[in-house]
Order: structure tokens, then sequence, then C-alpha cells
């Protein structure tokens, strides 16, 4: 008997169709013909499965592995295929039997109805994360619907056609069909061929008029053929060129784990009628940004529950983007297990800086990070950024020979060492930090009554979740609440830590870069310092920065946000609406990164190297293209004053990213020579 | 402009393998940082070839499977 046999979906549809004219039924087999699986071993599902009873069984005080719930999964499975294959043709098995017999091994007498719910319901997520309908298919079935034909999806499998219904209800052509039947309800399958005379009988179909379409030469075509239906089988070569790449990601990343993080990519990519044609930005947020947030939220998970986290908090506004990558990827990640709570918290730098005055008043290092940013170069400025009133420190100012223009920058001219020595003399004046505590009080309280009001002070140990670089949002926040007894253990995850100046870390107030940190030597993710803008735009929140917290005259606390009507306000908006693209390719990755990495098992360390190899061929050895897309046209920072530098001093040394077209079209190596320069900085740190 | 997330061979538009493959063999010239091992040689080359040669590689394997089986087998036997 000679099997129909296609080697791809298009001239398969072809003879269908020519067939289905002459048909009143047409049945479906709906794993790897209606529906596909990212990933090429239906098996591999099963582990995020088994990770999650083994979780829940810790939780329970049970000491279970994954390998251990495996093991015995697969064993009671294979009884029940023996046990049928007794009394059956086909050596079926039935999920809701042999789960509930594993659940109450493990379990005992607290294997309820509900924790099979929770376990099967977590399966059937897994499985729809991983199926994707086939496009030309579900536009068959579409025309076959308006023709009037009956149309039935028929399965072998250990799953009940209840459970292969929500795959297909998720997968959005459930109304399309006419039955979902599964192997499981029945034991008798399409291997054996005994389905097909069950289903004749019990649709009361005539099977000349029966076309089915599988994928299977067996199940799909001889046996059907032999029940009497026309039966095209797809052989689709297509599909077997992406599974052979994902298995070979799989299998190399065991014993290379530089593709670990590739395998992870590969799960994450669109398939069908997912993968449109989308913007150059949006596209780098999906395979670039992406996969780095997704690593780095994941670790925060896992740092979170070893250091015992009550919540978690992320800082406006780059926290915005984190937190919503958590929402939608994390609890994929960590089903069966404890997670802290989230917060977004509205802070900034400017917002915090004058409320860290209250209680410690202004110290050196922080009129130090004042001077960092080359605009700023006098006591206005350091005014300007703790929300100071300069006129009443002349006084102050006047005791120690110096003015609020007296510049206190060496970049600037007019720079003298004296006046440096004289500010660190003001900075020791009782009466000058008074004022200074006097001023920023107000502010104080109101971000008190703020923490307060989102449960900051509910937690002995939190954590706080921002972008970089020198944690000077930690540095501040810390030092406006330490004063109280209950103040939390702040523990500081960034995604990048350059360290520019040295943070006064204790026991109850430290942070660590997860992506890039300055005290982990990581040559290839140091290249994040080649475009940090870059990183803060893409995650920034669309809505303006904090300005600083207020009182009002009921007591209560109020935000102050920037205006957005100036120049600075509509430049930030042009540069949300043209990342807008990349943002949303981040967060369409999210469910995807939150799937492929349940599946795979792998946390951050396994992905690094990849990771590195993106932050490397990304930020260090783009394409000029590239720099053209993803560089940002705006970058808004309000602790950068307006002051114009001394001649001497001008001299800003290129970087690739602030490259003119020309050098990055014709200037010879570069790339290379840049990354020589910033090999030769890394070293020398 | 647009593209696909992912090309025809299956492959990241953004960071084809062919990109892997000259970054791998630039950081056998200079330290380009941690990569545990890196893509390795072999895998790299038979990743080439399943994106970019992998259509009709597999065109072939997929209509001429049964034959391809006994080759198989055969080279199992002896290599």
């Amino acid at each position: 008997m000679k099997i129909p046999k296609y080697y791809s979906i298009a001239p398969l549809i072809k003879k269908g169709k020519e067939l289905a004219r002459d048909v009143d039924t047409v049945s479906f087999d709906l794993f790897d013909t209606l529906l596909i699986r990212r990933i090429h071993d239906p098996d591999m599902v099963k582990l995020p499965v088994a990770r999650y009873v083994a979780d829940m069984a810790m939780e329970k005080g049970l000491n279970w592995t994954q390998t251990q719930v495996q093991d015995l999964r697969d064993s009671i499975e294979q009884q029940h295929r023996d046990e049928t294959g007794k009394a059956f043709d086909d050596f079926e098995a039935c999920y809701p039997r042999y789960m509930q017999e594993m659940l109450n091994e493990i379990f005992a007498e607290d294997a309820d109805e509900a924790l099979f719910d929770k376990v099967a319901d977590y399966e059937v997520a897994m499985e729809n994360s991983m199926l994707v309908p086939r496009g030309e298919f579900i536009d068959w079935l579409k025309e076959l619907r308006q023709q009037g034909k009956k149309i039935l999806i028929v399965s072998d499998i250990y799953l009940p056609a209840i459970y292969l219904e929500r795959f297909v209800k998720h997968a959005g052509f459930l109304d399309l069909v006419d039955a979902v039947i599964s192997s499981a309800d029945t034991f008798l399958a399409k291997a054996s061929g005994k389905a097909f005379p069950l289903i004749q009988k019990e649709y009361n179909l005539d099977p000349n008029r029966w076309l089915h379409v599988g994928d299977n030469p067996v199940s799909d075509g001889l046996r059907p053929m032999e029940s009497g239906l026309q039966a095209l089988v797809l052989h689709d070569a297509s599909e077997k060129q992406r599974k052979s790449v994902i298995r070979r990601l799989v299998n190399y990343s065991d014993g290379r784990p530089f593709w670990r993080g590739r395998a992870l990519q590969q799960l994450m990519q669109p398939l069908e009628y997912e993968n449109r044609e989308r913007d150059d930005l949006y596209i780098e947020g999906y395979s670039f940004l992406g996969p780095m947030i997704g690593a780095f939220v994941q670790d925060i998970a896992e740092k979170s529950r070893k250091l015992k986290i009550g919540k978690v908090f992320f800082l406006s506004r780059e926290g915005w983007t984190f937190k919503k990558y958590w929402d939608q990827s994390i609890p994929r990640i960590f089903p069966g297990k404890q997670l802290p709570d989230t917060e977004y918290l509205y802070v900034s730098r400017m917002a915090l800086a004058g409320a860290s005055c209250a209680y410690k008043g202004l110290s050196q290092a922080k009129a130090d990070i004042v001077f960092l940013p080359t605009g700023n170069s006098d006591f206005l400025d350091v005014c300007r950024i703790f929300s100071l009133d300069p006129e009443p420190f002349s006084p102050h100012l006047n005791r120690h020979d110096l003015t609020a223009k007296t510049v206190l920058s060496p970049v600037h001219e007019g720079y003298l060492q004296e006046n440096s020595v004289r500010f660190m003399e003001l900075l020791e004046d009782e009466r000058f930090q008074d004022e200074v505590k006097r001023q920023t009080r107000p502010a104080n309280d109101a971000l008190q009554l703020y923490l307060e009001d989102i449960g900051f002070f509910e937690h002995k140990d939190i954590a706080l979740v921002d972008i970089g670089w020198l944690g000077t949002i930690q540095r501040f926040l810390y030092e406006a609440i330490c004063h109280r007894e209950d103040a939390p253990v702040c523990h500081g995850l960034l995604f990048g830590a350059t360290r520019g100046i040295p943070y006064p870390t204790t026991t109850d107030n430290h942070f660590e870069g997860i992506i890039y940190d300055k005290h982990r030597f990581d040559f290839a993710a140091s290249t994040i310092m080649y475009s940090r803008d870059f990183f803060e735009e893409a995650c920034r929140a669309p809505h303006p920065t904090l300005n600083g917290y207020g009182l009002k005259d009921d007591g209560g606390y109020e935000l102050l946000f920037r205006q957005t009507d100036d120049e600075i306000g509509q430049a930030e908006k042009e540069q949300d609406e043209n990342y807008a693209p990349l943002q949303q390719g981040i967060l369409a990755s999210a469910p995807a990164y939150g799937a492929a990495s349940a599946l795979l098992g792998y946390s951050i360390d396994d992905y690094r190297p990849w990771l590195n190899y993106l932050m490397v061929s990304k930020l260090a050895f783009p394409k000029t293209r590239e720099i053209y897309n993803i560089r940002h046209k705006h970058h808004l920072d309000d602790f950068h004053g307006a002051k114009k530098v001394s001649k001497g001093q001008t001299k800003v040394p290129d970087t690739l990213w602030n490259s003119s077209s020309f050098s990055l079209y014709c200037s010879p190596f570069l790339r290379f020579r840049q990354f020589l320069r910033h090999m030769r900085d890394r070293l020398n740190e | 402009m647009t593209k696909k997330i992912m090309n025809n061979g299956y492959d990241l538009t953004s960071s084809p393998i062919g990109r892997v493959f000259s970054h791998y063999l630039l950081s056998r010239c200079i330290p380009m940082g941690m990569y545990r091992g890196g893509g390795g040689l072999k895998c790299l080359l038979i990743f080439s070839v399943t994106h970019y040669f992998g259509k009709p590689i597999f065109w072939f394997v997929t209509r001429f499977e049964p034959y391809m089986a006994r080759l198989y087998r055969l080279k199992e036997r002896f290599m």
C-alpha cells in the first residue's frame, strides 16, 4: 500500500483541498501536524513539571529531587502502559491515573485533587508555552469549516481529550473543530488502527468520505488506509531542519556551556505566524536586551530566595521594565517556590539627594558625587542637586571665604586647590550642617511617609533593584532611613555595577552587579560600559522623573514629578517614541524567556558565556547599521549641570558609540582600536 | 527597516551563526573575556552547515530517508 507522503505543507494542502471536495469528514493528527513544539523532544516538557513537583515536596519537607520525581513518573507510566497492553492492542497510558498515583507516592495523604489539578495545570501551561499552531493548516481548517465539513482531531497520547481541548483552545482554533479524540480515553489508538472503527461508529462516518491527515506514516498513513480512509502524510523537511537545530543546541549545551544561552534564544524564537516582520529595534529588544534582562531578573529571584528577602523593590525608572519582565517570566520559572513580594518604588537621585541629608548632613562623599559630572562646578550646583536654598548659606560660606559661585571642580576655569580645602572645612562646620538638615527635613519626612505607605519597613531584608551604576540611589535612600530602628537590611542588586566611587558597604547595606560588577573581573561583561546610557534609555519607564517628595498640608505626602513641557521633557518624549519598538520587543520576550528558561532549567551562570558574547558582539563590535538603529538620540541627566569645562579639559575621548558616520565607515580598525583601549582602561582600573 | 526575528535558516536575525563564527575566530587572536570554552570549532561548523545549507540537505534527507538510514547504519558499523 503506497502511502501518499508530502515533504512540505503547501503541496499537501493543495492535494488535501482536491480530496476534500469528495469527503464529508477531515480528521487531523494534533502534534507535529496542527501544532508543533518549539522543543525537539516532547519529553523535555516533563522535566520542569518534575522540578515543580520536587519543589513542592521540598516546601512540605519531603526530600525529593527532580530526577527522582521524573524516574518515578517514568516507571509508573511504563507500568500503566504494560497493564494496558495486556487488555488492548495499544500500550497506552492515561495521565490523570498515573500522575495521581505518582503524587500519592510522593505526598501520601496530602495528594488530594487540588494538588493534582495544580500539577496538571502547570503541565498544560508548560505544553501551551511550547506549542504553536501551524498557520497554513489553520487557514485550511477555516476553509473546511466554511465548506461545512466535519473536522476531528485524533491523537495518540497519554493526555485525555479534555487536556487536548485546552491546547487547541489556547492555540485559538477550538471553534473550528467538532471533536477532539484522544487514545488516553479509550486505549484504542491510531497506532493499532483500532481508533478509526471506533470513531466511525461513534460519529456515524462513512470511511469512503473521510480524509485523515497526520505526520506518522503508520498511525496516520497505513492504519487509516487499512480502514478504508484516504490519508495524507506530512514528512516536513523544514521541520526536520528546525528540530535538528534545537536538538543540537540542547545536546551541545551539556558539554559546551556557551550554547546554553543560544539554546534559550532558540526556544524563545517566534514560529509560524508569530514570526512576523518587525522593526529593527523590536528585534534588538527581543533578541539582545530581552535575554539579558531575563537572566538578570531570574538571578534576582534566585538570590532573593537564598537571602530570604521579603520584598523586592524595583527602583524607578528602569525598574519599571525589570518589574514588568519579572511579572511575566519569573512565576513560570519558579512555579512551586515562594517568591518575594514586589513593588515599584518611585525614587531618583535628585529626589533622594536632599532627603538623604536630613539626619546625616552633607558628607564629603556626597559632595564628591556632585562634581563627578563635568557640568557641575560650584556650590549652586550642590544646592540644585540637594534641593537646598543657597540664600541662607551665605553667612556660612562667608565664614570660610567662599561664595556660592566659587569654583569647586578642578575641570573648570578659576579652580584653586584651596577652594576644595575651604569647602571641606565648610562640610565640617556644624552650623552649616544644621542648616542643611533643617532644609532637607521636610523632604525626608515625606519620603518616610511614602515608604511606610508601601510597606518598606515591614520586612527585615529587602532587595533594591536598579540598573546601576555607582549605587547612588541606594546610598541616598539608605542614608535617609538608616536612623530608624526598623530600617531593613538593603541588598542592592544592580544590572551593572561600575563602582566609580567607593560605596560605604556594611552588612546592612551593600550591593552587587549581576550582569557586570567591577569587583568580579569579567572583561567581556565590562563592554556594558561602551554605552550605559543605551541601557538606561531602553529600560526607562514612560513617566517623567521624580523631582522630590513633598509634605501636604493635611500631613500626607506627595510625589513631585518633573514637568514635561520644557525642552528636556519634549526631548525625553521624543526618545520614548523612538525606543517604543525596542521596549515592546523586550516585554514581548518575557513570557518566552520564562517558558524557555523553565524548560531548560538553567540559571544566569549557564547563560553568562552567551550573554557575554552578545555584549561584546553588539557593543564592542557592532555593525554600523546597528549603531544607527540602537543609538539613543537624547538622554536626560538632571544631575549634570550646564557649566562649560575649561579649554584644557574639554577633550573628551571619542567612543565608538558617539563616533561620526565617517569614522564608523572609514576609520581603519576603529572597533579593534577602541576595544584595545577599553582593555587597557579595565586593566589599569 | 523591518525583518523577522528568526530567518529562513532558523537562525537569529540579529546574531546569525556567521557572526558567532567570526567572533570565535577573533577571540582566537585577542582575549575577549569569559566564554567558558566558547562555541568550539566543530559545533560552529555543524551549525553553519545546518543554518546556511540546511534547506537542500534536509530536502534530500527526508526524500531519501530509508537509503540514508541504511548509510547511517553502515557508518555506525564501521566508524
